[in-house]
């Protein structure tokens, strides 16, 4: 009998990826004036009673095709030139650009009128992704002399450094809100997921959902789509894991299934989504800093991020050991024998875990999504890391994976202080590998959990 | 529907270059976990190895192919010592998390720009390779076979043939290797390791040892695949070594059978056979209208076949974790550790 609640079940499940597949394409491109970039080059003049900036005419930029950093943030390698355009007298440019792909934009300093200079000589070139018909706008900040906020900003390594620290806490929050889900399941059903990923995306994509295609506000959307992250995690556990728990299906093919269900879903949503990264329509673009900390400038967004992933992330691990039901996961997680003895419900205790995992990993998505795009990958680009950050503090613990990621986030953004920025990834993978060698119980682990 | 023309790519499909591929990492998979108990979720790490190996002593050292193919086996054994040494005395999950991790390392390494001068970056390295056809004794742009019942279309130039050959030389040679290790004495001490690792131990064997030959010999069979992949494209891209490769391999080698000599061999064939049935009869279906564009394009196609592969494994560890040919009772995927 439990074969064929077994077989009507992944039935069940099947019939619901046919009908989200039949359903169309609900996440349609929005189509634009062609690919391109464009701006306006103005800055401030010296003069302190001014209040206008004015505009630069005649300086020349020019596009070269380039290799970008997984982010967008950092040019990895330049290649050949794909474009050029000389400002305007309101110091405007535009330039049409052939198709989607990773371009640098530079600014030719010795084009600006006499006295106007660039406020950080760094970014004289600037990253920039074109997914779809997009045009995007470059910002070049100048000043005449030394009017720019301060004058010339020399970029030292410690500035860099913390840029750099304070861009990987904000990273390390993200995947700690990912890693939180997949510790407390493997904590309560000993599953090592490794469809977490797509949980991931699959998330950011609800959220693309709401917010795009049917264009509710991205506040809102979002809390929509964690609902929708949390049913479906406490449905996959339902439709998918409980049965199988039931028929005493071994852990090590657990974890083979979870790949399968990854691929199927992944290949679900890149047929669904496409392959080219979407931004939302909210917040996508914010370029004027809300708080400047010496070197260190955050958009409204990104403090967005880090004070709710801290509080979100504070609020978990305060539940889980103040309230009933948290005290309840972490007994299941200890012995779901005993637990159950006990009197608790674990099937039940199961389930609130996995919709809380659905919930944060649906945050985390968002997150990811805010800062940089909706891409039918960026489950499977932050899967290590949530691995590493999971291995770090120790497997089955909540703190101990929050910690562990802020150490894998802080990791792999002050190790482009050294690597290049594409071999990020290599530190924080490397590190996993270590601590399993040395310390398999990770940090905060305790020692029979290893086997 | 050109119920010929599906027939024909099916089973072209199933003797191809990319099955005999698939077959030699699935067997070194089987090696690992079909009979060790090894969970290798790496196996594109050893391919990868394999093929720069190859390519980098070839393309960038100027060296002759044979010197490369010797450097390519050689980089899948240091591969495996340097994974193996630290890492076998971690339970399955773990050594699972460590390979996988170590797989997208090398990835990440070889395409790399700062190493553009010796892996090539992110466009691999090209025609390097071209020692293996100077070899082949069959004239390259000639066409050989025929019409199977004058509908099947069953032709191969030269080049491919020498290609197939050479790789259908390689499987046979592997699974006599398999045949004759898994039947040794040797072979039986990793059956006992896999069913009880404790066991084994207290009968004096050295666990640790078995599985680092396990590992090496496995490795080694990644590595040749990995190989053969740079030598019948004439060209190694870093983008073809990622993570799901080594998924694909492993749900090939589950489909056929874990812990049977043949179960991968079969299981590549099948495996590529089912992605090119589907893959023909959608692109058709959509070409000739049945599948209306609005639901599916042919860029969609493509994609559905991956899909299938996602729900081939969960279906087979489900239902029928043994595969075609295997025993239930023979695999280590009940292990509740």
């Amino acid at each position: 009998m439990r074969g064929r609640a077994l077989s009507r079940s992944l039935v069940g499940m099947l019939l619901g990826l046919l009908l989200a597949i039949f359903l169309g394409d609900a996440a349609a491109a929005q189509e634009g004036d062609g690919a391109g970039v464009q701006g306006t080059l103005t800055y401030e003049p010296e003069d302190e009673t001014a209040t206008e900036k004015l505009p630069v005419e005649g300086a020349t930029l020019i596009v070269y095709e380039a290799e970008l950093s997984a982010d967008a943030r950092q040019i990895v390698e330049i290649g050949a030139q794909v474009g050029e355009a000389t400002t305007d007298a309101e110091g405007a440019f535009s330039i049409d650009l052939p198709r989607e792909a990773d371009y640098a934009v530079e600014l030719q300093i010795d084009t600006l009128p006499e006295g106007v200079t660039l406020v950080d000589e760094d970014r004289q070139q600037l990253p920039l992704r074109l997914t779809e018909n997009q045009r995007r706008n470059v910002l070049f900040n100048l000043a005449e002399g030394d009017a720019g906020g301060g004058g010339r900003v020399q970029s030292t390594t410690f500035d860099r450094a913390a840029r750099l620290t304070v861009e990987g806490i904000k990273y390390g929050l993200i995947i700690g809100m990912c890693a939180v889900g997949l510790s407390l399941i493997y904590g309560t059903t000993g599953l090592v997921n490794f469809a977490h990923s797509e949980m991931i995306t699959l998330g950011a994509v609800f959220a693309f959902f709401f917010n795009v295609t049917l264009g509710i506000q991205l506040i809102p959307a979002v809390v929509l789509a964690m609902i929708l992250g949390g049913v479906s995690g406490a449905g996959l556990d339902a439709v998918i894991w409980r049965p199988l728990r039931r028929r005493g299906v071994g852990l090590v093919a657990m974890m083979i299934i979870s790949i399968g269900l990854a691929i199927l879903l992944r290949y679900c949503i890149l047929y669904q989504f496409g392959d080219r990264s979407r931004p939302f329509n909210d917040y996508a673009v914010q370029t004027d800093p809300l708080i400047e900390i010496g070197p260190v400038a955050l958009v409204a967004k990104d403090v967005l991020i880090i004070v709710l992933s801290v509080v979100v992330l504070v609020a978990v691990a305060m539940g889980l050991r103040l309230t009933k039901l948290g005290k309840a996961m972490r007994a299941v997680s200890d012995s779901p024998d005993l637990a159950a003895s006990t009197g608790i419900d674990v099937d039940r205790i199961v389930t609130v875990v996995w919709f809380l995992a659905g919930v944060l990993v649906t945050l985390g998505g968002v997150f990811v999504a805010l800062s940089e795009q909706v891409n039918w990958l960026m489950g499977q680009q932050l899967l290590l890391l949530v691995f590493a950050g999971v291995t770090l503090g120790g497997l089955g613990t909540d703190f101990g994976a929050m910690a562990g990621s802020l150490v894998v986030g802080v990791l792999v953004y002050l190790s482009t202080l050294y690597l290049a920025p594409e071999l990020r990834n290599v530190g924080a993978l490397l590190v996993l590998i270590i601590i399993l060698m040395i310390r398999p119980q990770g940090l905060f682990g305790r020692r029979e959990r290893i086997g | 529907m050109d119920w010929w023309a599906i027939i024909s790519n099916t089973l072209r499909a199933g003797i191809s270059a990319s099955a005999i591929i698939y077959a030699l990492a699935a067997i070194g998979l089987n090696l690992h976990f079909g009979y060790t108990g090894l969970l290798n979720f790496g196996q594109v790490g050893f391919m990868a190895a394999g093929a720069y190996g190859l390519g980098i002593t070839t393309y960038t050292y100027g060296w002759p192919l044979w010197a490369g193919i010797l450097a390519g086996l050689a980089a899948g054994v240091v591969l495996a010592l340097l994974l193996g040494a630290p890492t076998l005395r971690l339970r399955a999950d773990y050594l699972a998390i460590v390979t996988i991790a170590a797989g997208e390392i090398i990835r990440i390494i070889v395409r790399a720009a700062v190493l553009r001068d010796v892996t090539g970056g992110s466009n691999g390295l090209n025609g390097f390779a071209n020692d293996f056809q100077e070899w082949n004794p069959l004239n390259p742009s000639q066409q050989y076979g025929g019409q199977l019942f004058g509908k099947v279309n069953l032709e191969y130039t030269g080049a491919d043939l020498w290609e197939l050959i050479v790789g259908a030389a390689l499987v046979a040679l592997s699974v006599f290797v398999m045949w004759l290790l898994v039947n040794s004495p040797w072979g039986r001490v990793l059956k006992s390791i896999r069913e009880d690792e404790d066991a084994a131990r207290a009968l004096g064997k050295n666990v640790f040892r078995f599985k680092m030959q396990s590992l090496i010999l496995g490795g080694t069979f990644g590595a040749v695949a990995g190989m053969f992949f740079a030598v019948s494209n004439n060209s190694v891209q870093p983008d073809n070594y990622s993570t799901p490769v080594t998924f694909f391999a492993l749900t090939a080698a589950i489909m056929g059978g874990l812990g049977r000599v043949l179960g991968p061999v079969v299981g590549s064939a099948i495996f590529w056979m089912i992605l090119a049935f589907t893959d023909n009869i959608l692109r058709q279906s959509v070409g000739e209208g049945y599948i209306p564009a609005s639901i599916m394009d042919s860029v969609q196609v493509g994609q559905v076949r991956f899909m299938l592969v996602g729900l081939l494994l969960v279906l087979l560890m489900v239902f029928r974790p043994q595969g075609i040919f295997g025993d239930k009772r023979e695999i280590a995927i009940d292990a509740r550790k």
